[in-house]
């Protein structure tokens, strides 16, 4: 029996990681996987979400894309809401590549399950697009306002444990738009409040903060220009935050 | 054992007529911070292994540096360590209870995992009667509060770290992410210090629980006795040992009445309501005291996750919940050395969880399994709750995994006033 359960896990194994399986094929149960029980479920998927990131960190996007794609199959899936970890990695590559269209139908499946928390996703997918088209900063600076009043709690002279999540987005933002001085301050912010804190020296290349001000002070020097027309355009800001082990960017 | 505020415990060797005093103020010339951990920790330098069981000093060795991990291949792989709180019905000291066996059978069973990737670590019973996991919620809430409060007792929770010190003391050459449940949290957090293991998580289900013991061990006695009074129905002495109790802690509220109250009740045979007001009483000192953890946890450590529920016992006592620091670990983080941002207190409040949704209860893994005396809605609650939890322990591994975890589930606020994760799931997914 033990044996058995070991092959159909092998079988289901390789099944998920053969590269002849599409992913389209895994999103829409169209392909089966030999029943595993709920915890199991739990592992394989986390398993598969994990792979997922070190791709996305790797900037492997595509790879990254199909890793997340297997972890919302649903045979891999306890529940529906189960493949929400994976659903925003997919959301997060794409608006990383600059598909901001598609992050924002991605991002629907989530807005109907909990509109409240993922608004904020929803209104800067809507300030990047509307940026692009105007070819205005205006709806970014509007957006980092909305982030720094609701996170007023979580941002400098306050650190919390939503500091690094606001944080990364309202790096990635002014890093989008070459707004290098403001991305410099307002990073120098978040080190000043880490200095008071300690032990150490906030100001050092194992801070993750200061990689990303040490990446902006490299494109000012060199004179970057703003993403905005620009899409999947990314300045050294935000390949700071994702290839950090600490930004969950 | 003492320290500058007195005697902490007295022990004596076995087997032998002369009890051993450890008097922590020949090794500590800082008069600020006596307590009891500092009195312990003073003894890491000589690695001094003290063995304890039933308040007698078993044995005492001296063992290699606990800073020095010692030779051998040196592994990246995480291992998962699982320390059980309470509800430990089985017969030997040396089996885990079901919950953490399924946990582990479920885990062993998923390809990827192994035996060696798997550490469960059994821990005692406790000395009061423990009603059947079958019984009501009522008893089975009590006896968690029970067990919780004698897990803080000098010897209990000595005894208690020595065995997680042996069982982690084999597995230094790997990052351990470690869970512990309940009582279990604490001595587990201690021997891994004892032991020097690496630990990269810690994961406490409703385990950083208020440090009552401070208040005296007289005084959490004399609270256990209540408690256990109280859900036995047993009048005889309550009314003495409640003023008694309620002369050395601070009550908010009208302490006569209270005691008045509970007895009428008890006698009335309202035993839940008689609790419930007892539990009102105690409020404030579970509010006044920080958690019974060392100052620091081992270097190695970045995530350190505080998991309660809202309709766990201790959470009601004020036992548990949202912490602002513990053991130098803010939901900010903090720099070490190396300029990293570590040291992150990640508070997470899971809506509708009692003591015993954490993991799955009962004989059996398997989802369709239906522990006697259960509803099919409580089993059904069980699992899904206990489904968050496995998922948050795999995503625990670092402070970005947690991060992208807690962030991209729908069903997981975060709340800037209290700087907590709320997770509210689905009561019918």
């Amino acid at each position: 029996m033990r044996h058995k359960s070991k092959m159909i896990k092998a079988i289901a194994l390789a099944l998920l990681m053969s590269p002849r399986l599409s992913a389209e094929e895994y999103s829409n149960g169209s392909l089966a996987v030999p029943a595993l029980s709920d915890t199991e479920k739990i592992f394989f998927q986390t398993g598969i979400e994990r792979e997922g990131r070190e791709l996305e960190e790797k900037e492997a996007y595509d790879e990254a894309l199909i890793k997340y794609r297997e972890a919302t199959n649903p045979d891999v899936l306890n529940h529906d809401y189960d493949a929400a970890v994976a659903l925003a990695g997919i959301e997060r590559i794409y608006e990383k590549q600059g598909r901001f269209e598609q992050a924002l139908e991605q991002l629907q499946w989530h807005l109907a399950r909990n509109p409240a928390k993922f608004e904020e996703d929803r209104l800067r997918l809507v300030a990047l697009i509307k940026a692009r088209d105007n070819a205005s900063s205006e709806p970014i600076y509007d957006h980092i306002s909305y982030l720094q009043n609701k996170y007023k709690n979580e941002l400098p002279p306050d650190l919390g444990g939503y500091t690094a999540i606001v944080s990364s987005h309202i790096i990635y933002l002014y890093d989008h738009i070459a707004d290098y001085a403001s991305g410099i301050s307002f990073v120098e912010g978040i080190l000043k409040a880490y200095a008071k804190i300690g032990p150490g020296d906030p100001y050092g290349l194992g801070n993750p903060y200061y990689q990303v001000k040490m990446a902006f002070e490299a494109d000012k020097k060199d004179g970057r220009e703003s993403c905005i027309a620009k899409p999947g355009c990314m300045g050294r800001a935000t390949k700071a935050l994702t290839q950090s082990d600490y930004f969950p960017w | 054992m003492s320290d500058a505020s007195g005697t902490i415990g007295r022990f004596t060797a076995e087997g032998g007529e002369y009890p051993i005093t450890i008097d922590g103020r020949e090794h500590d010339s800082d008069t600020k911070n006596k307590s009891f951990w500092n009195v312990v920790f003073n003894y890491l330098p000589y690695a001094l292994d003290l063995y304890f069981s039933q308040g007698q000093l078993k044995k005492a060795n001296v063992q290699v540096s606990p800073s020095s991990p010692g030779s051998g291949t040196v592994s990246t792989k995480e291992i998962y360590v699982l320390a059980n709180g309470i509800g430990n019905l089985e017969d030997s000291d040396a089996k885990s209870p079901d919950y953490i066996r399924n946990l582990q059978t479920d885990m062993k069973e998923q390809s990827q995992i192994t035996d060696d990737d798997l550490l469960a670590i059994p821990l005692y019973r406790p000395t009061l009667p423990v009603i059947e996991a079958a019984d009501n919620a009522f008893n089975k809430a009590v006896d968690a509060l029970k067990w919780t409060l004698e897990s803080q007792f000098l010897p209990t929770r000595l005894s208690l770290a020595g065995g997680v010190r042996e069982k982690l003391k084999h597995v230094l050459s790997r990052p351990v992410v470690a869970m512990g449940y309940s009582g279990g949290f604490v001595p587990l957090v201690e021997g891994a210090l004892f032991a020097g293991t690496q630990v990269k998580s810690f994961i406490s289900l409703a385990g950083i629980v208020s440090g009552i013991a401070a208040v005296g061990q007289g005084v959490v006695n004399l609270i256990v006795q209540a408690v256990d009074k109280i859900q036995r129905g047993v009048l005889q002495g309550l009314e003495d040992l409640l003023n008694r109790l309620f002369e050395k802690i601070p009550v908010a509220g009208n302490v006569i009445g209270f005691v008045t109250s509970i007895i009428g009740f008890v006698q009335g045979n309202v035993l839940d309501r008689a609790f419930s007001i007892f539990k009102d009483a105690l409020k404030e000192v579970g509010r006044i005291y920080p958690p019974a953890l060392p100052n620091a946890l081992p270097s190695s450590t970045d995530v350190l996750v505080n998991l309660w529920g809202t309709k766990d016992i201790l959470y009601d006592f004020n036992l548990v919940g949202a912490r602002n620091e513990v053991s130098g670990f803010t939901p900010g983080g903090r720099l070490d050395a190396n300029q990293n941002i570590t040291k992150q207190l990640f508070n997470i409040e899971i809506i509708g969880a009692s003591h015993f949704d954490y993991m799955k209860r009962g004989a059996s893994a398997a989802s369709s399994y239906m522990p006697p005396g259960e509803t099919r809605a409580e089993r059904t609650w069980n699992v899904t709750v206990s489904q968050f939890v496995t998922r948050l322990i795999l995503n625990s591994t670092s402070i970005d995994s947690l991060a992208r975890f807690l962030r991209g589930r729908n069903d997981v606020l975060f709340d800037t006033a209290r700087k907590v994760w709320v997770v509210n799931l689905p009561v019918n997914p």
